[in-house]
């Protein structure tokens, strides 16, 4: 199972643990975290590839603008990770 | 929110940052009805975010005199009288004052008004290197949502790169976090700062603000770097090293002054930008201040726009920071007050003496150090040809460069010629980069100024079913 909690900051009490699978890999977060913030806590760092020069892109503009950190989730595609909060039994699916 | 309603209300508010919030309460305050409409779960905007339900800080705050200000105002801001709409997005806006408003992922509401404020803020700009598009080079935006939202560091360790004193509150959460800052890559000269403290001066918040920012980096030990360029950032799948180099006065790469820095996490700012496109498709006139943030709305000493009953607030009307949101938000909301005659003529005019005044103020203010921090035009003759520009489309600088060489001088006409502007985020990043390319490339004859660009409805993507009707869509 991937879990890196090394980069999550000391001193909050998550209180709620999911479970999410990413690309069938279980994550273990925390409600109230964005999908985008476990994936990189999680080591996923390259989200999809580019449409046209199939380069590998990751977040970006972290707030729902610059649309790179699109993702299938829950079998809907192209949600932004950044604006969407992670919860219990979510699937997601990278294509990076 | 049944997906059937349909919200009318006597003044819509798009944007719950700290010009929205500001003017919803005064009109709330006064038993005006206001749909106010946020895209994001929180009100406050950038300043404000904050960790949701279910996540609790316990750790020491940050002291911010700016946010507490505004988390003052939050405070003072009675649902009485205000219809709220959170995680929705406005993607369109049509003749006397029609919004549709995506809820959620698939539900479209009308929300109809006398009358309309649009503060929908700002936001990050650009400048494109070779590999910028790659994982591991980030915003410093990002930076401090994933910080302040989630409670999780992008990065254990980072470079921060770019122009502006965003670099140095985005390096102060980080390390404030437990993060590594490597150093902090200032675009621009040092000596020009010293420039600012006569503009900084009526605003002792701001001052306090930044002695509090420099010092933490002079703690902690990280370097401040002045005239260094991200040139490049390298790596295959993933970023591991970022090259620099020194600039000379105009903003040119100086030769063999490049150094390699080994990170796999960049964060990169160079600004902002009035978000205006919404402006513009309610058919509201635009004006160009370059030393405000490039397009923004155009609006008199009242915050009303060319159009009829239709206002802006904040930084869509020029960018200069949260003092001056507060301060239009309410000009606004006196103004509407008055129109709707909730409000005694010699009590709005002696807010509107006051609130001209101190917008003066605050555009100097920030005009002055939008100037200090502004990657000079003439850097965008470095960018290489192979650098993408349009992220969404894979559009290069070598293809724009081409386009103009082509006689595509103008926005809608490199729009054509590349794609770029037209993938999925609707030109969000690319197009000030694009502006200031024309700018200086194919900068057009009788004015200076480079066009705006239209703006239709759907405002971002939509999902078809969003449009079905209702009965149909729960039948699917």
């Amino acid at each position: 199972m991937k879990s890196a909690d090394t980069l999550r900051i000391d001193g909050i009490d998550r209180n709620n643990p999911v479970m999410i699978r990413v690309n069938g890999h279980p994550v273990r977060a925390y409600s109230g975290e964005t999908l985008l913030a476990v994936l990189i806590a999680a080591g996923f760092r390259t989200l999809r590839s580019s449409p046209v020069l199939k380069e590998p892109r990751g977040g970006f503009c972290g707030m729902g603008i610059c649309r790179e950190c699109l993702a299938k989730v829950n079998g809907v595609p192209g949600v932004r990770a950044c604006m969407t909060q992670v919860e219990d039994g979510m699937e997601v699916d990278l294509n990076g | 929110m049944d997906r059937t309603t349909r919200v009318s209300v006597d003044v819509v508010v798009v944007g719950g940052g700290f010009a929205g919030v500001r003017c919803a309460t005064l009109l709330a305050e006064s038993g005006v009805s206001v749909c106010l409409l946020e895209e994001n779960t929180h009100l406050g905007g950038q300043l404000l975010r904050r960790l949701p339900e279910g996540l609790t800080n316990n750790r020491r705050q940050t002291k911010d005199a700016v946010r507490r200000m505004g988390l003052r105002f939050l405070n003072q801001l009675r649902m009485q009288n205000i219809t709220l709409m959170t995680g929705t997005a406005v993607i369109g806006i049509y003749p006397d004052i029609r919004l549709s408003v995506l809820v959620g992922e698939r539900d479209v509401v009308e929300v109809r008004g006398k009358y309309l404020v649009l503060s929908m803020g700002a936001r990050e700009r650009f400048f494109p290197f070779p590999g910028w598009t790659l994982p591991g080079v980030i915003s410093t935006g990002m930076v401090q949502v994933s910080i302040k939202n989630s409670g999780i560091l992008p990065a254990p360790r980072m470079l921060i790169g770019g122009s502006g004193l965003f670099l140095l509150s985005a390096a102060y959460e980080f390390m404030h976090a437990g993060g590594r800052v490597i150093s902090v890559l200032e675009d621009s000269g040092m000596i020009s700062k010293m420039r600012m403290l006569p503009a900084v001066m009526p605003f002792p918040v701001k001052v306090i603000e930044g002695a509090r920012f420099v010092s933490a980096l002079v703690r902690h030990g990280v370097p401040w770097r002045f005239r260094r360029r991200i040139v490049a950032a390298e790596g295959k799948e993933a970023l591991k090293s970022v090259v620099v180099a020194r600039t000379d006065r105009r903003g040119r790469i100086r030769q063999g002054t490049e150094k390699r820095i080994v990170t796999d996490t960049l964060a990169v700012g160079y600004g902002f930008v009035p978000n205006t496109g919404l402006a513009a498709m309610a058919g509201c006139a635009m004006e160009y201040r370059s030393m405000l943030g490039g397009w923004t709305v155009k609006v008199n000493d009242w915050m009303e726009t060319s159009v009829t009953r239709v206002f802006a607030a904040g930084e869509p009307t020029g960018i200069a920071g949260a003092l001056k949101s507060i301060d239009e938000g309410e000009i606004a909301a006196i103004r509407i007050l008055q129109l709707m005659e909730k409000i005694p003529d010699a009590l709005a005019l002696r807010h509107f003496s006051r609130g001209k005044r101190r917008r003066r103020a605050h555009e100097r203010f920030g005009a002055h150090f939008n100037g200090l921090f502004r990657v000079p035009l003439a850097a965008l003759e470095d960018i290489p040809d192979e650098t993408v520009v349009c992220r969404c489309e894979d559009v290069k600088m070598g293809d724009i460069r081409r386009a103009i060489m082509a006689g595509y001088r103008t926005l809608p006409g490199i729009k054509t010629a590349t794609r770029s502007t037209m993938g999925s985020c609707q030109g969000s990043t690319c197009i000030p980069i694009l502006n200031d390319i024309i700018s200086l490339l194919a900068p057009p004859e009788s004015t200076k100024d480079p066009d705006p660009t239209s703006f239709r409805p759907p405002a971002r993507p939509v999902r078809m079913g969003a449009f079905l009707d209702k009965n149909q869509h729960s039948m699917q």
